[in-house]
């Protein structure tokens, strides 16, 4: 067989690039709820807060240990059966399948967040947080001022790991009938027989999507570690100062 | 006139006439570790300015006592009275401690990631809501007073251990605490460094800060303590002032203790 990416300049290119702009939207909104559910379930288990414990160790195992193609489905279909009829036809209409897809993306990626946020606190020494909480410092101004600015640097690799999963799950969502890329790329190669063309074609736009996350978690963490640098600079002008009042 | 008065009717000065006696009050602590009995029934009174160094063998409770004090830790029994205050704490994460105890980690546990002085701003801008300019140039004075100003905008790592526990003391100081605790303070340094830190605590001491001190420095107890708390396995043997308890201690287990230690 042929293949001839020229075809793509017409009506698959431009359904490809619709379901790019669908891609990127449910990897930033999923991406954006994920985080939040990651950052408060991550330090209530953190807390080890004996109420709350039960509940958040149920979300995580629960979220992290089923197949994300089975959340999705479970998250669209179980809300016919949840919602009154009326709202969800309502919800229907305005494109409850993409809501879906949000809620389960963020709900399995933020059972993952949720453990190396846990981790990176854990990462902190005990006695720093302890050291906030003797010097009168509430509970979030400890977590907010001493705790999290230190998590943050052994968190972000981690993260973005965990960011690009997240990004390359959102091709699941056409199993509920998203149509992000992949959902194009079959629709594609269902009316106009040009599978592998599209195919290539998303392939690269998901490498791309990907190692756009990862740059921008390398500057996160390049901006992070700036004063650690800055510190190491001054440390050695320091002690070169030092050095000189010596030989005077 | 009227907002004058009030302004000293308010200050700490005139409150301290209204003060309890006792800045600790200590009655029956009881302290477990799942099945572990870390104090086992603690009573002790310290008065204002007084200055109590804690000593025994590690494992005997000394640091578990220290933390029930501000809380960090929760008593299992008993009662911890501060300034008539009861310590109410659950011991967990979330509880909310008294800004007006100070306290000297051993690990010094100054936070790296700020100068050393936005370590010594942090709290009293976040919980005092002292303006800022204010806080600063309270630290500034407070950081020449223990000789290290030139160091402010340094971070932590860039100082010795000495240095760091002398900003640490700085810092516990900027809140204008009406006690320190101070656990192990000089545990974690050089021999040298030791003596920069002790002289700061001496002259805290002379100020008339009331003062919790757990030590292995017999030689700083034995100068500037007035009085020295023996505890073994989570009670207190034996309490005196120091000459007493170093050179004629009543108890079996009081003299092994000093006696393995001047053997040192």
């Amino acid at each position: 067989m042929n293949t001839d990416f020229s075809i793509l300049w017409g009506d698959p290119g431009t359904l490809i690039l619709s379901g790019l702009v669908v891609t990127v939207k449910l990897a930033l909104c999923a991406f954006a709820l994920a985080i939040i559910i990651g950052v408060v379930m991550g330090t209530l288990r953190w807390i080890g807060w004996r109420a709350v414990e039960p509940f958040c160790w149920v979300y995580i195992e629960f979220c992290r240990n089923t197949p994300p193609v089975v959340q999705l489905l479970f998250w669209y279909f179980s809300a016919s059966f949840v919602l009154p009829m009326p709202v969800f036809m309502f919800l229907r209409d305005f494109g409850y399948e993409f809501g879906a897809a949000v809620i389960a993306l963020a709900f399995y990626h933020g059972a993952f967040y949720a453990e190396v946020v846990r981790a990176g606190l854990n990462a902190v020494p005990k006695g720093q947080f302890e050291a906030a909480r003797a010097l009168g410092l509430g509970f979030l101004q400890s977590l907010r001022r001493v705790a999290f600015p230190q998590a943050i640097r052994v968190l972000v690799p981690p993260l973005v790991n965990e960011t690009t999963a997240l990004i390359k799950n959102t091709s699941l969502a056409m199993a509920i009938g998203v149509a992000e890329m992949t959902f194009q790329y079959r629709a594609i190669d269902n009316f106009m027989f040009r599978g592998i063309e599209a195919l290539t074609v998303i392939t690269v736009l998901y490498v791309i999507l990907c190692l756009i996350a990862a740059w921008l978690g390398r500057l996160m963490n390049g901006y992070l570690s700036k004063h650690l640098h800055a510190r190491n600079a001054t440390a050695i002008a320091d002690r070169q100062i030092v050095g000189g009042e010596i030989i005077r | 006139m009227t907002a004058s008065n009030l302004a000293t009717a308010a200050s700490p000065v005139s409150l301290a006439s209204k003060r309890p006696a006792a800045a600790i009050k200590m009655r029956g602590v009881v302290k477990r570790f799942g099945a572990l009995e870390v104090l086992r029934g603690i009573d002790l009174t310290i008065e204002r300015g007084e200055v109590v160094v804690l000593c025994g063998p590690s494992g005997s409770g000394k640091s578990t006592l220290l933390r029930c004090i501000n809380g960090l830790e929760a008593i299992a029994l008993g009662e911890v009275i501060v300034e008539g205050e009861h310590v109410r704490s659950k011991g967990s994460k979330l509880d909310t401690l008294n800004p007006r105890i100070g306290m000297v980690f051993q690990a010094f546990n100054l936070f790296p990631h700020l100068t050393i002085l936005q370590n010594l701003i942090l709290a009293p801008t976040m919980v005092l809501k002292v303006p800022r300019a204010e806080a600063i140039e309270r630290a500034r004075a407070l950081l020449a007073r223990v000789g290290i100003e030139q160091k402010a905008d340094a971070f932590p790592d860039m100082l010795s251990g000495g240095q760091q526990q002398r900003a640490a003391i700085a810092r516990a100081l900027a809140m204008n605490p009406e006690l320190m605790l101070f656990d192990e303070p000089t545990s974690a340094l050089d021999p040298e460094m030791i003596h920069e830190v002790l002289d700061v605590m001496r002259d805290l001491a002379h100020e008339g800060m009331t003062m919790v001190i757990v030590t292995h420095e017999m030689g700083f107890a034995r100068e500037v303590a007035s009085r020295v708390v023996f505890m073994d396995e989570g009670l207190i043997v034996e309490q005196a002032k120091p000459d007493a308890f170093f050179s004629k201690p009543r108890e079996e287990r009081t003299k092994q203790f000093i006696g393995k230690i001047l053997a040192r």
